[in-house]
C-alpha cells in the first residue's frame, strides 16, 4: 500500500488540475518516439513515423497519447488504489500488447519532461517534481503488475 | 580533416604515411562522428555545444536546481553528500552545482575527445569518489528537468533527443575506469 503525504497529495492533485491532456499527452509520445525510436515498434499501425514531424504531426500518435495521458486520470482519482484501478490495463499490455515494461517508465519520463517544459520551474519544483514522479512511478508498476 | 580525429586516422598514418587515406578516411567520417556508443550527428554536436555555452554563466543555478531535484526525487542519492550542506541555496550546493554543469559544458566543446577530457574525472569517479555509477542516469534525468524548465519552449524534441544522448555518452565515459 503506497504511504502518501498530504503535501504529495496535494501536489499531484494540483498539477494534474493544470495538465491539458490533449496537449501534453501527444507530446510526451511524441517525445518517446523521436528520443528513443525503438519504442516504434510497437506503432507499426500508426502510418507514416519516418521523420521527427512526421512523428509529431501524426493524428494516430496523437489520439493515442491523449488516450494514455487521459488514462491517469484514473489514477488521480484513486491515489489509494492504484494497483487494482490498473490491473485490467496491465493484463491487457501484457497479453495483447506485449508492450516490454520498461517503455512505461520511460514514457512516464517523457511526460515529467513536457510537464517540466511547459510549467517551469516555480510550478514544477523539487517537491512537486518528487510528488509527481512517485505517482508516476506507482502508476508504471502498477502496470507492469501482471505480467507473467 | 578537423572533424575526424579517431584513432583510424592515426593507424593510417603510422602504417602508409599516406596522405590520400587521410583525406578518403576524413571525409567518410565527416558526416557522423561516433562518440563512446552513441550516435551523435554534427547538427547533434554543435546544438548541444552551443546550448551549454549559453548555459555557462548560469553553471551554478542550473548545477543546483539538478542536485536538488536529483535529492529530492531520489534520497539515495543524498548518501554521497553527507559532509556537505545540501540544503537550498547553500554555498556547498551552488559551488557543487556548478562544478558539475562546468564539467558537463567542457565536454560539450568537443564531444568526440571525451574520454580525454574526462580522463581525470573519471580516475577521481573511479578510485576516490566510487559513485555507483547507476547514479548517473538519476543525475541525468534531474539535469534534462532542470534544462527543459529552463529552456521551456526551446527544449524541442530534437535538443531533448541530443541532450540524452550526450549525457548518457558523458557518464558512460565517466564510469569506464571503474571496473
Amino acid at each position: 500500500m503506497v504511504e502518501w503525504t498530504d503535501a504529495e497529495r496535494k501536489a499531484i492533485i494540483g498539477l494534474w488540475g493544470k495538465i491539458d491532456v490533449g496537449e501534453i499527452g501527444p507530446q510526451a509520445l511524441s517525445r518517446l518516439l523521436i528520443v528513443y525510436p525503438w519504442g516504434q515498434r510497437y506503432f507499426k499501425a500508426f502510418g507514416d513515423l519516418s521523420t521527427n514531424a512526421a512523428i509529431m504531426g501524426n493524428p494516430k500518435v496523437a489520439q493515442h497519447g491523449k488516450t494514455v495521458m487521459g488514462g491517469l486520470e484514473n489514477a488521480v482519482k484513486n491515489l489509494d488504489n492504484i494497483k487494482q484501478t490498473y490491473a485490467k490495463l496491465s493484463a491487457m499490455h501484457s497479453e495483447k500488447l506485449h508492450v516490454d515494461p520498461d517503455n512505461f517508465r520511460v514514457l512516464a519520463e517523457c511526460i515529467s519532461l513536457c510537464v517540466a517544459a511547459k510549467f517551469g520551474p516555480s510550478v514544477f519544483t523539487a517537491e512537486v517534481q518528487e510528488a509527481w514522479q512517485k505517482f508516476l512511478s506507482v502508476v508504471v508498476s502498477a502496470l507492469g503488475r501482471q505480467y507473467h | 580533416m578537423q572533424h575526424f580525429k579517431g584513432h583510424f586516422l592515426l593507424l593510417l598514418e603510422a602504417r602508409t604515411g599516406n596522405s590520400i587515406c587521410q583525406v578518403l578516411f576524413s571525409q567518410h567520417y565527416t558526416e557522423r562522428d561516433r562518440t563512446s556508443a552513441t550516435m551523435l550527428s554534427n547538427k547533434e554536436k554543435d546544438l548541444i555545444k552551443e546550448i551549454w555555452e549559453r548555459l555557462t554563466p548560469v553553471a551554478a543555478e542550473i548545477g543546483a536546481d539538478a542536485l536538488l531535484r536529483m535529492f529530492a526525487s531520489y534520497p539515495g542519492t543524498k548518501t554521497y553528500f553527507s559532509h556537505l550542506d545540501i540544503s537550498p541555496n547553500s554555498s556547498h550546493l551552488l559551488s557543487h552545482g556548478k562544478k558539475i554543469v562546468l564539467a558537463i559544458a567542457e565536454g560539450a566543446q568537443d564531444i568526440s575527445q571525451l574520454t580525454v577530457t574526462l580522463a581525470p574525472l573519471q580516475t577521481l569517479h573511479a578510485y576516490q569518489l566510487r559513485v555507483d555509477p547507476r547514479n548517473f542516469k538519476l543525475l541525468s534525468h534531474s539535469m534534462l528537468v532542470s534544462l527543459a524548465c529552463y529552456l521551456g519552449d526551446e527544449f524541442t524534441p530534437v535538443a531533448h533527443a541530443a541532450m540524452d544522448k550526450y549525457l548518457s555518452a558523458f557518464a558512460a565515459v565517466l564510469a569506464e575506469k571503474y571496473r
